[in-house]
This record gives C-alpha cells, sequence and structure tokens, in this order.
C-alpha cells in the first residue's frame, strides 16, 4: 500500500494536470497609462501625501480643543473612556476588583471593598455605569453553603466609584453561576463545589423565594446563563444546549426537549458550548468541528434560525454580552502553533461586533473571566 | 526558465547573463514602456500553466484558478520594480497566488454568509472521473484540512518544495510549516483509515 505522502503526490499532480495547457485564457491588456504622467504623480504623491496628514492631525486636534469645551459645556472633567463599547471592564482578581478603560487598559479605580470577602459574580445594572456585584465569605466552604451579598456598583461618568451599597441579601445553597441583570433571577449549581460532578442546575427567584430545578448527567453541566430579566435559562449538556423558561415546573431535560431548541445542526464530533443569552433575543454558542476549529453562532429564539457569525481565533474560554446584545466580549486561548508564529499572551480578550464580524483587541487583561468563577464586568 | 523569458527585445536583451544580485528592471525613473509588457508576457506565457495548476490545487475549480493568476501578474506590474533580482521572481509569484487564493477563499466565505447564491464551483464531471476513487477520498480529506495545512502539503507534496522555502511563501517560520505537515499527516492518515 501506497504512503499517505505518495497517494498526495499521485492525488495532486492528477487534480493539477486537468488544467491543459491549450485550455488557458492569455493575458489581459493592461490599461495603459501615460507613463511619464505616472511618475510624476507617483513623486507628487509622495511629497504631499505625509504634510497633507500632518496638517489633517493638526486641524483635528485644533478642532477638539477649541470646540470640546463649546460644545459640551457640562462635562467639567473629561470623560474617559471613548469609543465604541466596552468603555469599561472591571476585573475580579481574587479578592479585588478594579475597573479598567477598556481601549487603552489602564485602571480607571481600585473598588473599595465594603466588607471582606471575595467578588463571585458581577452583572450590568440597568444604565451603562452601573452594575451589581455579588459577595460571599472568604473560606472555601463558603462559596457554596453560606451568606451572599449583593452591593450596587455606580460609576460616575468619569469612571470613578462611588461607595458601594447594599442592594440585598440571600443564602446560598450551591455554586452561583449566573444572575439577572437586577439580581432578582440566580442560578445556581448544587454541589458544584465538589469538582465536576454537578448533576443539575437550580434557578431561584428571589422575590418569589421559588425555584426549579433541572437535572442534568453528572458531570455534563457546562456554563450555564440566565437572561438578563431572569426569564430564560440556557445551559451546555454533553448533548446539545438546552434553552428554558425558568417559570416552568422542573424535570429531567430528555432530547425531547432539546428538540425544540436544536435549530442547528449538530454533525459528529461536533461539540457546543459557552450559551449566551442577549437581550435581543439571540442566544449566542460557540462550536467545534473536528479539524475547522471554533465558530460564534447566534441562535435567534423568536424565529429559530441560527446563523454563523464568526470563526473565532482561538478556542474560546469565555463570552459575555453587552446590554444590547450587539457586542460580544470573547476571551479565548491561543494554540502553540500560534503563538509561536505571533508571541504575546496565550490568552485574549477582544471585543466582537456581532453585526458586522469585526473584532477588536482590548487592552485590558482578561484573568478574571472565568467559567463558574465570576465574569468581567461589562460596562457600556 | 527565465532565462529564456528575459531574452526578449529591448533592454531586456541586455540582461542576459547578468548576475543574480543586479537588478531585473530598468533602473529607478527610467519608465517602463513595451519591453515591461514583453517581460510581463514572457513570465506569464514561461508560468501561467505552472501558477495556474497550483492555484486550481488551493481554490478547487480552474476558471477561479486562472482569475487568479491573471490577477497577480496584472499586479506584477506594480511590483517588478521592486523585485531586485530574477530569483525573487518566482517566489513572488508562488506567495502571490498563494496569498491571492486565500482572498478569493475569503469571498466565498463572506459571500455565503450573506446568504447569496454563490457556491463555491463543483469539479468537472470529467476531472471527477479522472481523479478515481482513491484520489477522490484524499483530495476530499484535505479539503477538510485547514486552510494552512492544505497549503503546507500542497507545496510541499505537489511543488515538492523544500521547507524553507514554504515557510518564505507562507510568511511562517520553518518549524510551523514541519510541525503543521506532520499534524496534517496524521490527520489524513487517521481519516483515510476510517474511510477504508
Amino acid at each position: 500500500m501506497k504512503s499517505i505522502e505518495d497517494r498526495l503526490r499521485d492525488t495532486f499532480r492528477a487534480d493539477a494536470e486537468t488544467v491543459r495547457p491549450g485550455t488557458l485564457r492569455g493575458l489581459p491588456e493592461r490599461r495603459a497609462r501615460p507613463a511619464r504622467r505616472a511618475a510624476r504623480y507617483r513623486a507628487w504623491r509622495q511629497a504631499v501625501t505625509p504634510l497633507a496628514a500632518a496638517a489633517a492631525v493638526i486641524v483635528i486636534l485644533l478642532g477638539a480643543t477649541v470646540a470640546a469645551p463649546r460644545l459640551f459645556p457640562g462635562h467639567s472633567t473629561p470623560v474617559i473612556a471613548s469609543g465604541p463599547p466596552p468603555f469599561y471592564l472591571g476585573i475580579r482578581n481574587g479578592t479585588e476588583l478594579a475597573v479598567n478603560d477598556a481601549t487603552t487598559g489602564q485602571i480607571v479605580a481600585q473598588v473599595p471593598q465594603p466588607r471582606t470577602g471575595a467578588v463571585l459574580w458581577i452583572a450590568t445594572e440597568t444604565g451603562r455605569l452601573t452594575f451589581l456585584v455579588a459577595f460571599i465569605g472568604q473560606q472555601a466552604q463558603q462559596r457554596c453553603t453560606g451568606p451572599l451579598w449583593l452591593y450596587r456598583l455606580q460609576l460616575t461618568s468619569a469612571g470613578q466609584p462611588l461607595p458601594m451599597t447594599l442592594a440585598a441579601t440571600a443564602t446560598l445553597h450551591g455554586m452561583l453561576t449566573a444572575m439577572s441583570q437586577d439580581g432578582q433571577v440566580l442560578a445556581i449549581v448544587p454541589n458544584g463545589c465538589s469538582g465536576n460532578t454537578a448533576d443539575g442546575i437550580t434557578v431561584l427567584n428571589r422575590t418569589t423565594h421559588k425555584s426549579q430545578h433541572w437535572p442534568v448527567a453528572p458531570g455534563s453541566l457546562l456554563e450555564p446563563s440566565l437572561s438578563g430579566d431572569g426569564s430564560l435559562v440556557a445551559y451546555a449538556t454533553g448533548f446539545g444546549i438546552a434553552v428554558l423558561p425558568t417559570r416552568v415546573a422542573g424535570g429531567t431535560i430528555s432530547g425531547r426537549d432539546l428538540a425544540g431548541i436544536k435549530a442547528f445542526e449538530f454533525g459528529r464530533n461536533t461539540v457546543a458550548d459557552h450559551p449566551r443569552l442577549a437581550p435581543n433575543d439571540t442566544m449566542y454558542f460557540a462550536t467545534h468541528h473536528r479539524g475547522n476549529g471554533w465558530q460564534l453562532r447566534a441562535y435567534n429564539l423568536t424565529s429559530g434560525k441560527t446563523r454563523l457569525v464568526k470563526d473565532l481565533p482561538g478556542n474560546p474560554l469565555g463570552i459575555v454580552s453587552d446590554p444590547s446584545g450587539r457586542y460580544l466580549l470573547v476571551r479565548y486561548s491561543l494554540s502553540t502553533a500560534q503563538l509561536r508564529r505571533g508571541g504575546g499572551s496565550a490568552v485574549r480578550l477582544v471585543r466582537l461586533d456581532t453585526t458586522t464580524g469585526k473584532i477588536t483587541s482590548l487592552a485590558a487583561h482578561a484573568s478574571g473571566m472565568n467559567q463558574f468563577t465570576g465574569e468581567a464586568v461589562l460596562a457600556w | 526558465m527565465l532565462v529564456s523569458v528575459t531574452q526578449q527585445r529591448g533592454w531586456v536583451r541586455r540582461v542576459r547573463g547578468m548576475r543574480t544580485s543586479e537588478p531585473l528592471l530598468p533602473p529607478a525613473g527610467q519608465p517602463p514602456g513595451d519591453d515591461f509588457d514583453d517581460l510581463v508576457s514572457g513570465l506569464y506565457r514561461a508560468h501561467a500553466l505552472g501558477l495556474v495548476r497550483l492555484a486550481k490545487l488551493l481554490v478547487g475549480d480552474q476558471a477561479s484558478a486562472e482569475d487568479v493568476v491573471q490577477d497577480v501578474f496584472l499586479n506584477l506590474h506594480r511590483k517588478l520594480p521592486a523585485l531586485r533580482d530574477r530569483d525573487q521572481v518566482q517566489p513572488y509569484l508562488r506567495a502571490a497566488v498563494v496569498n491571492r487564493s486565500r482572498s478569493l477563499l475569503r469571498k466565498r466565505r463572506r459571500a455565503l454568509l450573506r446568504r447569496a447564491q454563490h457556491d463555491p464551483p463543483a469539479a468537472s464531471a470529467e476531472a471527477t472521473a479522472m481523479l478515481g476513487e482513491d484520489r477522490r477520498a484524499v483530495k476530499q480529506a484535505v479539503a477538510r484540512l485547514p486552510r494552512r495545512a492544505r497549503e503546507v502539503l500542497i507545496l510541499r507534496y505537489y511543488l515538492e518544495l523544500p521547507d524553507d522555502e514554504i515557510a518564505a511563501t507562507l510568511a511562517v517560520s520553518a518549524g510551523t510549516v514541519r510541525s503543521t505537515a506532520s499534524r496534517a499527516i496524521a490527520t489524513l492518515a487517521r481519516e483515510l483509515k476510517e474511510e477504508q
């Protein structure tokens, strides 16, 4: 039997030889342009372009300096963050919380801790500059069985944090894995602290004190996510992604329950992960098919249609949505080959515009964006 | 082969026998004229077939492959003044064909995303019949590989280029070429074994 290399040579040669010499088109005529004029134009362009660029920069800087205070008299202090969202990232780093300018990566403020304990989860509350920060006790056993404090954190327009105020308290009976924007609905994995043997998910409404529980196959639960208003819960399991209304009674999730939302075709060896419910009636999730890398897809909850948003540049580690649902923060790791070629950090944080598919690197580091242990604050 | 191409009329005729470090083209400030077009036409006659075959392996069909190669040669008018010697022409053309093919594949993917009816052209019945069953299986397995792996395999096993030339063509390190080829061969071996 021939080796793979010989079979490749044979196949390539046979395929290439289907192009026969007599079948080729000739080289088309190049559009003629007077050579001397072209040379003169090149010289003119080389001389004038740098001068024009410098003049444009000076005019823009002068205009911004002179006109901005007149046009926007209300801002006595400059707004630090600008450009497209996100403007700020609140990064959980151990027990600390730092607010970073998303564009420059600079720390705008270190948020004073209102109490001893660890930041577990952060959700964007209503508005661009208000967040809800969940604290738990610092002891390891308090992560799953202990008090939960929800604090409201507000930033000024200049990105400075105001003192946190206590919004609510609750008692945890499992690991908090997702929170609605107002903190009323919590997604909890009852035995999530005992490693990878999570065998179900509980959704608790703090106002009504009602909870629903959905058992799943032990070890198969991945990345639970709540919609902003807490009305839907989504999670990945070994055999698909479930999206369920939180008001329905609990029960065992079966393949039949998943059939209604399985609009995307999962072929053999396809993995789906990181479901994220966005406010625009869309669930984003990542899929991986053998040999094709990771792809981000959007599932429209209303129409039931799925579209490919973007080929992801690496292995996704965390995905979070902005309050509009248009922008996503994607944290991903690079492969060894990519690192060898490009260097830099193994983990990258980017902003992905789901409308245009444009990816922009964010300067802030992303160590706090971690499954089951907290996510980056989204500031918009 | 390139020497025979440069045996054209005008100033091109004067470069016969030059050292490879000498400029391929007239000195700066001297406008490229008819001789310049003759040189490009000569290069096209000499290299078009090989480059179209390479592009065909990369993009999958002859019509697109010819478009790719024609674009490359039309751009050659602009790029030739930057090429300092004869040895640079063929690597430049090869890299340009690889890059143009990538652009074409990206455009096809964007067209598919916009749900436009631009299916990638299928192979002709004649071409399919010529390939045979084993070759078809190999071709399909290669098509499922990531883009860079496909490029490395085609440059290595069709053009029989050494790793350092493949690395220069793809703008990656030679180590990347070796590791990519090794992984691609392993993947192919596994997939083709499963299919048998």
